[in-house]
């Protein structure tokens, strides 16, 4: 066998271990003569045993690790509940937060809106609204056509100067 | 349909039955399959961590794992392998955690683990080749040189190099390309053969190794 060969069978056995009795000694007679493949060789070993010497023994695992295993378990699906009602909750929260959006949107718009009228005249409205009214005064709204803000702003300021 | 009878001519349910009725809601169903597939599952672990406390948390995390994704289970496909598949990416997962060392000399090995390399290198090659017993000193100096390695790199080495599993069978397992495999294999190989050489030209093996490991185990018994 030449040196290729020996190199080609050791970096064989480094994964599956030694091979049949006939290759074993030509590759001990081999690695006797031939300092170059026995360095390999030693390497390739050495790298064996210590991957070999990783390996834990096949064993039981303590009875305890089932008990374990078996609360984590009940924990788990412990939470699996939990989170359904978790979930609701959520939703819930979601929906009331939404209707509050909704609500100040509502209310923003009504505020912006009854921006878009002029200050002075919605002040006087709301000022004739809660006025009495004297008969006088109905008297003088009658005799219009039509009552609307601004006759009757004309027919109180023309009062005011009058009055005056 | 999906019932064996043991030898004590009950019904053992098989493992798909179990998926099923866990699916279903059927708490102890799972349980029979966490005592049936146990031992194969802490014994996966041993293949990459050798502390019994680090295969106890695997195995329970590749239970827990497999719980939440069983409904990705294919009906049919072996429910052994699957879980299988499920613990290697346990362990790989723990070997992403572990702090990777940046270097690794002679003079991080304690003094047995020392004397354990000598007497090694101060063996004919054929010899150490053949050497079955395995040492914890051995296992300690390996885990030291496997920890310089990346997770990817010491994962694709312990499984194609020790375990004789190949880049298609580790591709599988991992869900990795066939072709991610064959590098990361390249580079493992690389990285831990130049760590390995530069530990072996540190550590040529003095005349008392020499001697101690030509003498024969019972002579070694009777010096001490």
């Amino acid at each position: 066998m030449t040196c290729r060969d020996i190199r080609r069978h050791l970096r064989a056995w480094a994964r599956t271990g030694v091979g049949d009795p006939a290759e074993r000694e030509a590759i001990r007679a081999h690695l006797r003569q031939c300092p170059s493949c026995e360095e390999q060789a030693r390497l390739w070993a050495l790298k064996r045993v210590l991957l070999q010497a990783t390996r834990a023994d096949a064993a039981d695992p303590a009875p305890s690790l089932y008990a374990r295993v078996s609360a984590q378990l009940r924990r788990q699906r412990a939470r699996a509940v939990f989170s359904f009602w978790e979930a609701v909750r959520a939703f819930s929260a979601s929906v009331a937060l939404v209707a509050m959006i909704v609500l100040i949107l509502l209310v923003g718009v009504n505020i912006y809106v009854h921006q878009q009228i002029p200050g002075g005249r919605r002040d006087f409205i709301s000022a004739l609204m809660e006025r009495n009214f004297s008969e006088a005064e109905r008297l003088v709204f009658a005799g219009e056509e039509e009552l609307n803000p601004d006759s009757v702003l004309s027919a109180l300021v023309a009062e005011s100067r009058e009055s005056r | 349909m999906a019932e064996t009878r043991n030898s004590a001519s009950e019904l053992v349910p098989d493992d798909e039955e179990l998926v099923e009725r866990s699916l279903a809601g059927d708490a102890e169903a799972f349980e029979v399959l966490v005592k049936r597939y146990g031992r194969a599952v802490y014994n996966v672990a041993g293949r990459f961590f050798r502390q019994p406390e680090v295969r106890e948390d695997i195995t329970q995390e590749t239970f827990l794992k497999a719980y939440q994704a069983l409904h990705t289970y294919r009906r049919g496909a072996s429910f052994e392998r699957w879980l299988m598949k499920i613990a290697v990416n346990a362990c790989y997962d723990e070997l992403r955690r572990m702090k990777r060392r940046r270097e690794f000399s002679l003079a991080d090995l304690a003094e047995d683990e020392r004397t354990w390399l000598e007497e090694a290198l101060a063996k004919p090659a054929f010899e150490v080749f053949e050497q079955q017993q395995q040492s914890e000193d051995a296992a300690a100096v390996a885990e030291k040189l496997l920890a310089t390695l990346s997770p990817e790199d010491r994962l694709v080495m312990l499984l194609y190099e020790r375990d004789g599993l190949s880049t298609a069978e580790i591709g599988d397992l991992m869900g990795w390309s066939r072709s991610k495999v064959k590098i990361r294999l390249f580079r493992a190989r690389r990285a831990l053969d130049k760590r390995l050489r530069r530990l072996l030209r540190a550590a040529r093996p003095t005349s008392a190794a020499k001697v101690r490991a030509e003498e024969p185990p019972s002579r070694r018994a009777e010096g001490k």
